[in-house]
Formats: C-alpha cells, sequence, structure tokens
C-alpha cells in the first residue's frame, strides 16, 4: 500500500494509556483470541481493584474500527490511528491483514488491551486486535470479525490504501459493517480507482455509508466558500457564479480527485450541468458547466508544486462572480510554510467592488487521527459527499 | 433589520456549520477581566475554528487612555493567555489581532457614541460588515441603563436603517424585582426584546443543555418524570472556594441572589417544564416561565420553615485551613449576608403537585459540584422482605452538570450470594467516556447564539422578573432577621437546620 499520508500522530490532549496488556500467539484459532481477550478484561479488573480501586470500563466503547491493512507497517499504523482515537472514540480496533500469496490458512493474532484515563481517574478501556490471516480464512473476513465486535455499536470499515475492487471479500466486509472510510488521495492507479469508488458508492445498500478521506479534508473549503454566501445580500451572487479555479497539489495530472470532487459539490448543491470538459498539458482540466438559468460557468483545474502536503490536495480555490452590476472575487489559499512545511492557514481575499478584504483563515493541515475523528464526529453518511463523487467520477471520465 | 432568503445551498450538509453574518462586535468595558479572560478568548478560538464570518471585527470601547496599538496587545496577551485553544499559528493571531480596534470612551459622554457611530460605518466599509452590530455590556451592572440610553441617543439601535443590532447585557440583571423591570423598561425603550440577550453563562454550558437533551430525547424517562413516580427533586449548586477578592460584591448579594435567583432557578425550570415544541427561544423560554408561575411563592412566616440562611465558619476545605466568611477580605465583619441558602420550592401543577423541590446553594462546600437528583418513590410492596431490603434506597436518577458530566442512575441489583440480599448500585454514564471531545466554552457558545439571533439560551425579560418576585419576599423577611443566621463549617455541606429542613419531611440531603 502506499505510505500514510502522515507520520506522526499528534493530539492536544494525549494522556496516553495508563497500562497496557498484550498478548500474542501465531498459528491460533479465533477462539483462542476470544478468550484471551476475555483473561486480558479480567485482568485489568483485578489490577484495578489491587492498585487503583478503579475498574477501567469495557462498555463504554462507542464504535468498532474495522481496518483492512496490507503489511506490517499499516497494521502497526492502523494500531497507531486507534489508539490515538480511542482517547476522543473509545473504541475496539481490529486490524486484518490478509497475506492472500501465503495458500496454507493460518490466523496469527496479537492483542493489545490499553486503558485511557480520562476525567478524574476514570479509566476506558480499549483493545486493539490485529490478525494476519493467510490461505483461504482471508476469503472469509466477516467470520473473522464478527465474534470480535463490541455488541450493538456501530462499526466502521477503514480500508487501508486502495481496495480490492470487485473482490468478493471487499462486498462480505461491507456487509457486516455500517460503513466504509477510504482515502483516495493514497489510491494507486488514482484515476481508475476513483471511478470504482463512485461506481461502489452507486452500487452498495442505501443503508450502508461510504465516504473518504480526501472528501474530509475538503470540509474547511467548501466551509469558506459557503460562508462568503452566508450575508443573505450576497444570496445573488451564487446565480452568478462565472468562473470556479481549483489548483490541487502534483506534477503533471496527478491525482484530481479532490478538485474534482470539490468541483463536484459546487455544481450538485447549485444546480449546475456539466456540458463539456477538456484535459491540457501539466494537469490542466477546463470544464464548461451550466446553471438551471443557462448561465455558463467554467470549472478549472491545475497542479501545483507544493511541499509537505500530499499530492492530489487542494490547494487553493478561485471564484468570480457577478450580480446586481456588482462582481465579487474571492481568493483562498494555502502557501508554502516554511522549512518545506505546509503553512497551517489559508490566505483570503474577498474583493468586492472596490473594497478589499485580506484574512488569515486557519485550516491545518489534519492527519488521519483528525480526519477520523471529523469523520466520525460529524456522521459517516454523507449525501452530498455520494452525489458529489459522481458528479466528479462523470467528468473526470469525460477528459 | 434582517433580509429574508432562501437558504444557503453551499452550506447545507456541512458539520456544525451555522450561518453567520458578518458584523461588528462591540465591547464596552473591553479592557476589563470579563473580556481579558473569556470574551477575547472565546472570540479567538470561534476564529480558529473558522466559526467566526470574514470582516468580523470587535471594537473595543472603555474609559482606558490607551493607543489602538496598546489595545490590540492587550488582545494577543488575552489570547495567549486564556484561549483554550492553542495550536494555532502566529499569522492566525495576527489576524485576529488586526481585526481589533479601540475607542476611548466615557459611557456618559453623548458625543463619545456618536464618533463610536461613525467609527463603526467606516468599518463596515472596509470589512463588508453590512451594520451589523453585538453591543457587549462587559461593564459593572450600574453602566447598563447608562450605554443603553447612549446607544438610543447616538441612533445606534432601532434607527439603524441597515443590519441588525443585538445587545448583551451580563447577569446581575437587576438586584430586586423592581430594578429588574426598571431595567427591562429601560431597554425595552431602545432595543426590541428579540434584540436583547440577557447572559448567564450557565445556559451555555453543555451539560445543562444536556438535560434538556436527557428529557426530551429519550422515551423511557418523561413517563416516570411526574409526581406519581417522583418522590422529591434535590438541585445543589456548590462552590469550594470562598468570595475570592468579590467580597464586597458578594456581601451585597449573598447566595440568594448571586446563585439561586438565577442558575440554580434555571436548573429548575429544566428539570421541570413540559416539552417544548421546539427547541427555539420562543417555545423553550414559554415553558420555562411556566415553571417559575407555578412555584408556589414563599411569603411572611413560611420563609421561617421553608428556607435556610447561613454563614461559614473557619473551617478546611481540600486540605487548607480557610477563614470564616466574616473574615474574608472586603467582607464587612458583621455581615448578615448569607453564603449559603437552601429553599424548598413547591410546584403547583398536575405534573409536579406534592413533590418537593430542594434547592441549596454555598461557597466553601467540601467540593464544586452542580447537580439535580431526582429521587424516586420506593416499590409499593418489598417483594425480599425488610430484611433482604434493608440496604436498598430508593431509586434516583442524578444528571450531574459539573465536574463529572453525566448521568447516574441508581437500582437495587442481588447481592452474588446464597440467599437473598438486595442492594444499591449506581450505573454511571460519563459524558467524557462517549464524547470525548472538547465541549466549548460557554461563552463561545453563547457569542455564536447572539451573532445568529438565536436567543434561545438567554434569558427573557418575564423570566427574569418570574425569578425575582420568587426571591424578592424571601429576600425582605431575611433582612428583618427571619428565620436565624444559621453557621456551618467551611467544608461541610451546610447547617444543620437545613438537614434538619428535609429531616422533618423523612428526607435527606444526598451527599454529592
Amino acid at each position: 500500500m502506499a505510505p500514510p499520508v502522515t507520520t506522526e500522530i499528534e493530539h492536544p490532549r494525549e494522556p496516553g494509556p495508563i497500562r497496557v496488556l498484550e498478548w500474542a500467539e501465531e498459528n491460533t484459532s479465533l477462539a483462542r483470541v476470544v478468550a484471551e481477550l476475555g483473561k486480558l478484561q479480567n485482568q485489568f479488573g483485578l489490577d484495578a481493584d489491587a492498585v487503583r480501586e478503579a475498574h477501567a470500563d469495557a462498555r463504554s466503547s462507542v464504535m468498532n474500527l474495522v481496518v483492512v491493512a496490507d503489511g506490517q507497517d499499516a497494521v502497526d499504523w492502523a494500531g497507531k490511528v486507534a489508539e490515538t482515537m480511542a482517547i476522543h472514540h473509545p473504541s475496539r480496533c481490529v486490524v486484518i491483514w490478509r497475506q492472500r500469496e501465503v495458500p496454507a490458512s493460518r490466523i496469527d493474532a496479537w492483542i493489545r488491551s490499553y486503558d485511557h484515563e480520562i476525567l478524574n481517574s476514570r479509566l476506558i478501556e480499549c483493545e486493539c486486535i490485529s490478525l494476519r490471516v493467510t490461505g483461504e480464512i482471508g476469503q472469509h473476513v466477516p467470520s473473522l470479525i464478527q465474534p470480535l465486535l463490541v455488541a450493538d455499536v456501530k462499526t466502521w470499515l477503514w480500508w487501508m490504501g486502495t481496495p480490492l475492487w470487485g473482490d468478493g471479500s471487499l462486498y462480505d466486509t461491507l456487509g457486516v459493517s455500517d460503513g466504509m472510510i477510504v482515502d483516495s488521495a493514497v489510491f494507486s492507479r488514482p484515476f481508475e480507482s476513483f471511478l470504482e469508488l463512485a461506481k461502489l458508492c452507486a452500487e452498495i445498500s442505501e443503508t450502508t455509508a461510504l465516504t473518504d478521506l480526501q472528501w474530509t479534508r475538503l470540509h474547511p473549503w467548501r466551509e469558506m466558500l459557503a460562508q462568503f454566501f452566508s450575508p443573505p445580500e450576497r444570496r445573488p451572487f451564487l446565480r452568478g457564479i462565472n468562473a470556479v479555479g481549483i489548483d490541487y497539489v502534483g506534477d503533471a495530472r496527478g491525482n484530481r480527485g479532490a478538485a474534482a470532487l470539490l468541483a463536484g459539490w459546487l455544481a450538485t448543491r447549485l444546480g449546475w450541468q456539466l456540458k463539456s470538459a477538456f484535459a491540457g498539458s501539466g494537469g490542466v482540466v477546463v470544464a464548461y458547466l451550466e446553471s438551471e438559468h443557462g448561465h455558463r460557468i467554467e470549472v478549472a483545474f491545475r497542479s501545483v508544486p507544493l511541499g509537505g502536503l500530499p499530492d492530489g490536495e487542494v490547494s487553493a480555490v478561485r471564484l468570480q462572480a457577478a450580480a446586481g452590476g456588482r462582481t465579487a472575487n474571492l481568493t483562498y489559499e494555502r502557501q508554502a510554510g516554511e522549512g518545506g512545511e505546509p503553512s497551517q492557514s489559508v490566505q483570503m481575499q474577498i474583493e468586492l467592488g472596490a473594497e478589499l478584504l485580506a484574512q488569515t483563515v486557519p485550516v491545518p493541515v489534519q492527519n488521519e487521527v483528525r480526519l477520523l475523528e471529523h469523520l466520525l464526529t460529524a456522521g459517516v453518511r454523507d449525501h452530498n459527499y455520494t452525489a458529489s463523487l459522481a458528479f466528479a467520477a462523470d467528468l473526470l471520465r469525460k477528459v | 433589520m434582517t433580509t429574508t432568503a432562501e437558504p444557503n445551498p453551499l452550506a447545507e450538509g456541512l458539520h456544525e456549520y451555522r450561518v453567520l453574518d458578518p458584523s461588528i462586535m462591540v465591547i464596552f468595558g473591553a479592557t476589563g477581566d470579563l473580556s481579558t479572560r473569556k470574551l477575547l478568548p472565546a472570540l479567538f478560538t470561534l476564529a480558529s475554528q473558522r466559526l467566526l464570518p470574514p470582516g468580523f471585527a470587535v471594537v473595543g470601547a472603555a474609559k482606558d487612555e490607551i493607543s489602538e496599538d496598546e489595545f490590540r496587545a492587550r488582545v494577543e496577551k488575552a489570547i495567549r493567555s486564556h484561549a483554550r485553544v492553542k495550536e494555532v499559528g502566529d499569522d492566525v493571531v495576527r489576524s485576529m489581532v488586526g481585526a481589533s480596534f479601540y475607542q476611548r470612551l466615557d459611557f456618559g459622554d453623548t458625543e463619545g457614541f456618536k464618533t463610536l457611530r461613525r467609527r463603526l460605518e467606516e468599518l463596515d466599509e472596509v470589512r463588508h460588515t453590512g451594520g451589523n452590530r453585538v453591543f457587549y455590556c462587559a461593564t459593572p451592572p450600574p453602566t447598563f441603563p447608562v450605554i443603553v440610553k447612549q446607544l438610543g441617543q447616538a441612533g445606534m439601535a432601532l434607527q439603524h436603517d441597515q443590519g441588525w443590532e443585538r445587545i448583551v447585557i451580563e447577569k446581575p440583571f437587576g438586584t430586586n424585582l423592581e430594578t429588574a423591570r426598571e431595567l427591562n423598561r429601560q431597554v425595552s425603550r431602545i432595543f426590541r426584546e428579540d434584540g436583547v440577550y440577557r447572559i448567564d453563562h450557565y445556559l451555555g454550558k453543555e451539560t445543562v443543555q444536556n438535560v434538556l437533551a436527557f428529557r426530551f430525547a429519550n422515551s423511557i424517562f418523561e413517563p416516570i418524570w411526574n409526581n406519581q413516580y417522583v418522590d422529591s427533586v434535590q438541585i445543589t449548586v456548590a462552590e469550594e472556594l470562598g468570595v475570592e477578592g468579590r467580597g464586597g460584591y458578594y456581601d451585597r448579594s449573598g447566595a440568594l441572589r448571586d446563585i439561586i435567583q438565577n442558575h440554580a432557578m434555571q436548573l429548575l425550570s429544566l428539570v421541570a417544564m413540559e416539552p417544548p415544541i421546539a427547541f427555539d427561544a420562543g417555545a423553550l423560554r414559554d415553558e420555562k416561565v411556566k415553571v417559575l408561575r407555578s412555584i408556589r411563592p414563599i411569603v411572611g412566616e413560611h420563609v421561617d420553615h421553608a428556607t435556610v440562611r447561613a454563614q461559614y465558619t473557619r473551617g478546611w476545605v481540600q486540605g487548607q485551613e480557610v477563614p470564616a466568611y466574616k473574615e474574608e477580605e472586603s467582607v464587612a465583619g458583621d455581615s448578615k449576608t448569607e453564603s449559603y441558602a437552601a429553599l424548598e420550592l413547591r410546584i403547583d401543577n398536575w405534573r409536579w403537585a406534592h413533590v418537593p423541590f430542594y434547592v441549596r446553594s454555598g461557597k466553601r462546600m467540601p467540593k464544586r459540584v452542580s447537580e439535580i437528583r431526582v429521587q424516586f418513590k420506593r416499590p409499593p410492596h418489598l417483594t425480599f422482605g425488610r430484611a433482604a431490603t434493608h440496604e436498598l434506597e430508593p431509586n434516583a436518577i442524578t444528571l450531574r452538570i459539573q465536574p463529572e458530566e453525566g448521568i447516574s442512575l441508581r437500582f437495587g441489583a442481588k447481592v452474588p450470594t446464597a440467599g437473598i440480599k438486595i442492594r444499591s448500585v449506581n450505573m454511571d454514564f460519563l459524558y467524557a467516556s462517549s464524547f470525548l471531545v472538547d465541549a466549548p466554552d460557554a461563552y463561545e457558545r453563547l457569542i455564536m447564539d447572539c451573532m445568529l439571533g438565536d436567543a434561545t439560551l438567554f434569558t427573557r425579560a418575564d423570566e427574569v422578573e418570574a425569578a425575582w418576585a420568587l426571591v424578592d419576599p424571601i429576600e425582605t423577611r431575611w433582612g428583618h432577621g427571619q428565620p436565624k443566621l444559621a453557621s456551618y463549617a467551611a467544608g461541610t455541606w451546610g447547617p444543620k437546620e437545613a438537614d434538619e429542613l428535609l429531616a422533618r419531611q423523612g428526607r435527606q440531603w444526598h451527599r454529592p
């Protein structure tokens, strides 16, 4: 799989586990794993009685996070993300690493059980269970994860890297999950994978949510654009948008998924129809759209180099609009930070008539922990995403 | 003036996105403690979360002879010292500081207000704020009517031909019913009621709002939330602190006016109200006012039996010896002001007839705690016999507001022994364990609500007056020395007279 976007977990309130109990066994059975999980929980209770007179509360989990990883590094990374995220979302994490190239069926398992201290010394117990499976067992992921799930809470499937499009195990695993999270920023063969993602999204049940960390990265951009149009007197500009420019990080064509999603969001929210689209050199895409009133809008993407940000991430949005004899020009642009690091803010310029307002808007670059937290707090199911994805795929297919 | 328009299609589906109009907030008393410790940091936290609209500006207005640069330096210091969000880059701090302006202002000077008006109009031009104003009175209560009157004379309210204007007034809103009514009259001459935001920061607390969520987002509790099942309700607002440098103010106020008239009455109305038809300013506040008006007034000699007032004497709180109330700085040596008050209230409506509401608040108690305890009636028949259940206490639901925000349910469970023995156990729910996110500070929430024009969590004029109408007769009787001022050692849960208040009816205070 592609390397994680961010390699450091940081959090303003990161107390870390108070106690950690671990168990590992190669060539084991799932029944053993379930039994050992119970023993670790009991051990926590016994230790707590003797030492702290406080039981860790294992029943406060708010979700199960099932991670499909591909390799030891990804397993380790998933465990770290889950452990950090458990500070805010007490959860059970089950990481599955399928070594499909090994024919013999076998399960190797690790359990890391830990508790976090929250307010006033209250302890919350969380676990991360990692399974490396080989052979045919790997084709039956639901049978592996279901006995390990905490009952009666949501189960999210986080498919790291590129999902196995068209593979039956993907659909089976989705079937026992409430939703799936992917990150289109790290897809291999981004164009084809993006189209597969749109196809999957259209196929799966209405009750299963599907979302993309890249969509969550777009949230601040959507928020800033929406905010400009909030005052009622600026609402007419929405019907007078003439041009939208989106910069994304990369060389040449790169990963245009995020830029297309952002364009898709504007188009679907504002009722624009895609008329034509063309690709030029250097990752340039120009699309022509039409509003329901017959107004023509030009949407252009281009790739720009910007250190410290992953390929495909949106780095600037420009928008021109006119209404009632007035013009509005908006620019939101993330500039290069110091020492090759991305800036944690965006420079906003609003030109409304003759007046120019410049302001710095905080838009921190977010790691997976923050992105997942945002998703899980906001709710994974997002019809705006589904509509934007369908539009974006349609646009990319045309160029 | 508010322009109505179609919903913003880009706003739909954005998590926690709330539409704020560009506006200018004028903070009267901007160099004071409230502004420095709470308002400016709260505004910065909102800015750092991109919750303030583009162009938003703060104009500090105060008597201090300082330059705009000096004010900006104070803004930066306030942000860096007190903001909840610490991890934001210098460029964002600079941007917020750059959106801060200062106008020296003597609140008695009409010309000064006219100068302020011109300054705001200039800022409207360059910051596209459209004439929208929030006037925040972070000043001592006696200045409220002065500021309101000056705003009116300077044409900064009602006469305004574009945008909207709102005024935020801090508690205490009056010192009794008469002064509250007079202040309401003065404010209503200049501002419409829907532009007046009387702030009681208690209502901005997440956990106070959770009282409503607990009651009205669940179907299993409401059927038992009445006199058929509830034996009594206890509301405790306790502090371990003393007067902490506020002796002069507190000694004129006391626990009844400082806490019970506002915070405790808010909790009582939330726990006792009927379900509002919507979570909006009109419906919610209508129901709260109905509760306050249903409370049986405590007047005359009844005050002696239904209330307790007390002062703390020397004692030990959290391992430290602390002085008596009368030994506190700025407190008169012969003070008769209560640092503790307890009331037994009755709500005369169908839901709560015959259910006592015990409300208490005090300083220098063993710990800081705010909670509502709903005690249920005993089972009608003891199936397991008296011996098996002698350790069994009645069911209770405790809504903890602070510090361990959560909900506890107490119920009976069989002790795992050979025979039958039932004991009370607690099932605890901690908000922190399920929602481990940093909840917004009360001021952040309330400032944002005000800018949105949502007055749901602010106190309405009739609500303030209804609360004062309950408190005034008690104050009057207490002013005549009845009942006698009791005492309690600092670090205890109050005087024995308060225990007796409940004991007379076969009840006792819950130990938080």
